[in-house]
């Protein structure tokens, strides 16, 4: 039936990141290096839970201040007043604008929080040496990682209104405090979705007697590609 | 399965180089940095709003109008300190409570007279204000005050009287009745604004209403103690003995009204500007200034029995001519006692008016004297004068319009009485209305004409003109005329006879007269004539002297006449 695949760790290779080329490490040195393209070579990716953590609790930290500093001042003809996020949410839903409120709340609120929520828990499952579900992890790991970039669609926004709405004292738009922090915590989390190594997840389901289906994917769910 | 074609990879255990760098903690790992630094900003951040973090203050408003919470700002001298947080009404629904958010280096300076009001835009007679709140919505301004910090204030429902910080003197006037004045009522010397009307309200007393004004600096300085004020009102239309007299004010005063004050004491350097806070009076118009500087005013009562149609309230009360008062009140009583109406009419006079004539020791004593009966609540000038004759009675004022007026004067001859203290006010006593006697007069002239046999003196009449008619159409008359006809003309050929003889006459009279003048021109001197009189004349005289040389020798001799003259021996 399924024979047990080993991974190169386990066989004494590593796989250089850049051109994946499997080398056997040099004994005695910290830092063996990729005969092919020079890289570094890591079993796994370097301090990776470590790293992940930091830059998790930082985008926590930095969530604070993103939902609490105004985001933005829309200036329009005198009356302007600055938003935060979730006012200005509200704004577009007393304004009647439902399909922007929600996009804004999925973008600025759900996908980061998301986010944050998913790493806390790939990292926590990690720590304990989980062994549920790691295949939907991996999933949700690729998910994270894929959805990242997406956050930094308010962030864009309110740079390209900043830079275009300039029309003196009739309408002007200010960037707050609240975007930088923002950024901040969209950039933190995609570092801490990189640094975390996926591969964790399946370090931990070590082969134990007999437990073979533990490591083998659901049943379909993935399909031989050429 | 590629393997490695490097040359330096042995095939030493691979174990112990993943145990050294799997392995390999070299304590804190430097990406703790990162979450240190965030946390690190995220503090220093937080600490910074909340040191930052003014106070929450709360406002109690009759109604909020255009306040929004969370967009409408609080702003002192237009710079934003504060923003509304929430606009709620009060639990029994008779305001609305603002919450708002201050800033923090205002905090010390909200005193509990700080005075919040909601700024927007207005729309008056005298101009727009508050243009700009068109465009960014209402706002609620702040003019700090002094006193003790507190943290919840009740808003003003138009803005405070004056900005805190304006330099300027506030007066008090007081005026019968409000009129147009308001807040923010112009007030002009020589027509430039120097301030403004400020607060109108009920004076103290509820008896009459007290303006607060403010006069901006430097004008503050023309208001003396001897300053009046009147209010201006755009059209002043007067009727008077030189004819109709139109005023026209400017288009503002016209609107709004004003109030407008000179000083008669303006250029005299010894003169102080007055005391803030100082009371003045308010005219009605520059007219009755002459009559309003008087502040005691002393109630009469009257009593007329005749009808004082034509007598209104306000109508003067006048001494030989000379205004002294004004009616206050006419009404209109049942005597029960004597069972008939009488009319009460409520005079007050200024007893300022009356300038003290005479020395000044005198006035003083006379002071003195009735310093006591003063205080006691009596008039005793007054009653002596009531002793001399004073008598209220009405007068007519102007024909045209029948107004009537209260004339003191002295009647000496009328019948004595004296001031009365039991009614409500001292009662002067009355004399009826010159009308009214005039009226009674005629009445009795008329009665009189009634008395008279007007009938029997007719009918006598009538008989005399009748004999007379009868005289002049009798026969006998006609004759005379004619006879007398007759006679005229005899009388005129008498007259022509004499014209006739008169010419003779005169030519004989003229003859005469020639001679006479012939006769005279013989007598001239030097004439034979007139040398033949004066000696004859002459002989005469001689003939004269022998005579009384005779008659003397006969006075002495009477015997001559006897023994005739006596010669030489002539006794014997």
């Amino acid at each position: 039936m399924a024979k047990h695949a080993i991974t190169a760790a386990e066989a004494g290779y590593l796989l250089c990141h850049c051109c994946h080329l499997l080398c056997r490490p040099q004994p005695g040195s910290i830092h063996s290096r990729c005969p092919r393209c020079g890289a570094v070579l890591h079993r796994r990716k370097p301090n990776s839970l470590a790293r992940t953590w930091a830059l998790t609790l930082t985008a926590y930290i930095l969530y604070i201040p993103a939902n609490l500093l105004p985001i933005m001042t829309v200036t329009m003809s005198g009356r302007g007043e600055p938003d935060t996020i979730l006012s200005g949410v509200k704004e577009l839903i007393v304004g009647g604008m439902w399909p922007l409120a929600l996009l804004v709340f999925f973008a600025s609120i759900t996908v980061p929080v998301l986010k944050l929520l998913a790493l806390t828990f790939l990292l926590l499952s990690v720590r304990f040496g989980s062994h549920w579900r790691p295949w939907e992890r991996t999933v949700l790991y690729r998910l994270t990682e894929s959805i990242g970039r997406w956050s930094m669609i308010d962030v864009f926004v309110i740079t390209i209104l900043v830079a275009v709405v300039e029309l003196g004292t009739l309408a002007t738009i200010e960037a707050g405090a609240g975007a930088v922090a923002f950024g901040g915590v969209v950039v933190v989390t995609m570092f801490a979705a990189m640094s975390f190594d996926p591969r964790l997840i399946w370090d931990c389901m070590a082969p134990k007697d007999g437990e073979v289906s533990s490591h083998s994917r659901p049943e379909g769910a993935y399909r031989m590609q050429r | 399965m590629n393997e490695s074609p490097k040359e330096g990879a042995g095939d030493a255990p691979e174990y112990d180089a993943w145990e050294a760098e799997v392995k390999s903690s070299r304590g804190l790992p430097l990406v703790w940095l990162i979450p240190l630094v965030a946390l690190g900003i995220g503090i220093w951040l937080a600490y910074k709003t909340l040191s930052e973090e003014g106070p929450t203050i709360t406002l109690l408003f009759k109604e909020a109008p255009g306040l929004e919470a969370g967009k409408s700002k609080i702003k002192f001298k237009d710079v934003e300190i504060g923003t509304v947080e929430s606009v709620v009404l009060n639990e029994d629904l008779t305001g609305v409570v603002v919450t708002a958010k201050m800033e923090k280096h205002v905090a010390t300076h909200l005193g509990e007279n700080t005075a919040f009001w909601v700024v927007k835009p207005e729309l008056g007679l005298a101009g727009v204000s508050g243009l700009d709140t068109l465009m960014a919505g209402n706002y609620i301004a702040v003019e700090f005050g002094g006193g003790k910090v507190v943290r919840s204030f009740v808003g003003l429902e138009h803005p405070p009287r004056i900005k805190a910080d304006t330099p300027g003197r506030t007066f008090f006037l007081a005026a019968d009745s409000a009129g147009p004045l308001k807040y923010g009522t112009p007030i002009y010397f020589r027509d430039i604004q120097v301030g403004q009307v400020v607060d109108v309200g009920l004076a103290e007393d509820n008896q009459s209403v007290q303006v607060e004004i403010f006069i901006d600096a430097p004008y503050h300085r023309m208001v003396h103690n001897s300053t009046r004020f009147w209010q201006v009102s755009g059209i002043d239309l007067s009727l008077s003995a030189q004819g109709v007299n139109l005023k026209v004010g400017s288009i503002m005063s016209l609107l709004q009204g004003g109030i407008t004050f000179e000083t008669p004491t303006l250029n005299d350097p010894k003169v102080q500007s007055s005391e803030p806070n100082t009371h003045f009076r308010l005219h009605k118009d520059f007219a009755s200034i002459a009559e309003g500087t008087y502040t005691l005013r002393q109630p009469y009562l009257l009593f007329f029995d005749d009808s004082v149609r034509g007598l209104s309230v306000g109508a003067p009360v006048e001494l030989k001519g000379i205004r002294v008062g004004t009616v206050t009140e006419l009404k209109l009583a049942l005597d029960f006692g004597a069972h008939k109406i009488r009319i009460p009419v409520v005079i007050e006079i200024d007893p300022e008016r009356l300038i003290p004539y005479g020395a000044e020791e005198v006035i003083q004593r006379v002071k003195e004297e009735y310093k006591a009966a003063m205080e006691s609540g009596r008039r005793p000038f007054m009653e002596k004068l009531v002793e001399r004759g004073l008598r209220a009675r009405l007068k007519t004022g102007n024909l045209l319009t029948g107004q009537l007026y209260v004339d003191l004067d002295f009647y000496p001859e009328s019948p004595l009485k004296s001031l009365d203290y039991s009614g409500q006010y001292p009662e002067l006593p009355t004399l009826p209305s010159v009308a009214d006697e005039l009226q009674r007069n005629v009445t009795e002239i008329v009665a009189n004409l009634k008395k008279l046999p007007l009938d029997k003196i007719g009918q006598e009449l009538l008989g005399t003109v009748q004999g007379s008619n009868r005289l002049m159409n009798s026969p006998e008359l006609k004759e005379a005329i004619v006879s007398l006809n007759a006679a005229m003309k005899d009388l005129r050929h008498l007259a022509q006879t004499a014209d006739r003889e008169m010419v003779t006459l005169s030519t004989e009279a003229e003859k005469s007269l020639s001679a006479t003048a012939r006769v005279l021109e013989q007598l001239e001197p030097g004439s034979a004539m007139a040398v033949d009189i004066s000696n004859a004349l002459e002989e005469l005289a001689a003939s004269a002297r022998s005579i009384r040389a005779l008659t003397d020798y006969l006075e002495r001799h009477p015997e001559a006449l006897l023994h005739g003259k006596g010669g030489s021996g002539g006794k014997p």
